[in-house]
């Protein structure tokens, strides 16, 4: 990095929710960790 | 067990806080109770639901009215699926730009991230038709953003999960952006 930039903003990745449905119906849900199912379901 | 009896017994208070409550009628059409589906034989033609305060009964489905009995038969290959279905996600990310800051400029780094969904089907019966949704959690924290939670969601389709297999959905990508915080500085020079 050059110089004058060495501190940064960086956007970080939380994670990933996945629901499996059938007929518009959840059937399952998982994550890439239990953190952003917490999340997501705070934010519902 | 009887109906009348399951009926009677329905007219307690429900405590269950799974899957959904619904209220089923019976053949006659004279009595009514609620109850959640939690298993279903097909062989037997037998339904087990849990009732009020928790307890568990089996009974002949053909004892629900048509329309009650239908609703089994299309949920009891939901519900099975429910029990041995499991998701797992691979996470993978590359970066997809970078610049070449002149004096000035800021820098910046661009990365696409992605992840490798497998779904495994434990249960020796396919599963057709299943939409597969899901949503990544991105913080920003670009000065402008003060680390507002982005969600970006996709979907994908797997028209059935092979039984006793896996089959895998890759999600679009999900981009994410690291910037200086300050712009490139003059080099060399001396402080004079």
């Amino acid at each position: 990095m050059a110089k004058g930039a060495k501190s940064k903003y960086r956007d970080k990745l939380l994670g990933l929710v996945v629901h499996l449905k059938v007929n518009g119906e959840i059937i399952k849900t998982g994550a890439s960790n239990d953190k952003v199912l917490a999340m997501e379901a705070d934010t519902e | 067990m009887k109906i009348g009896k399951l009926l009677l017994l329905a007219c307690l208070p429900l405590t269950s806080a799974f899957g959904e409550v619904r209220t089923y009628t019976s053949k006659d059409g004279q009595k009514t109770f609620r109850g959640e589906l939690i298993g279903y034989d097909a062989a037997t033609k037998k339904a087990k639901m849990r009732l009020p305060r928790g307890k568990i009964m089996e009974f002949q489905v053909t004892l629900l009215s048509k329309e009650d009995q239908k609703h089994v038969e299309t949920q009891a290959p939901i519900l099975q699926a429910q029990k041995s279905l499991s998701v797992e996600t691979k996470h993978y990310s590359k970066r997809t730009g970078k610049n070449k800051p002149a004096q000035g400029q800021w820098h910046f780094e661009k990365y696409d991230h992605n992840y490798i969904i497998t779904i495994e089907n434990s249960r020796d019966e396919m599963l057709k038709d299943v939409e597969v949704e899901y949503t990544f959690f991105i913080e920003r924290n670009r000065r402008e953003y003060q680390n507002k939670i982005e969600k970006v969601t996709g979907s994908g389709s797997i028209d059935l999960v092979l039984a006793n297999g896996t089959e895998t959905v890759t999600t679009k990508s999900a981009n994410l952006e690291l910037w200086s915080d300050n712009p490139v500085m003059p080099t060399g020079g001396g402080g004079g």
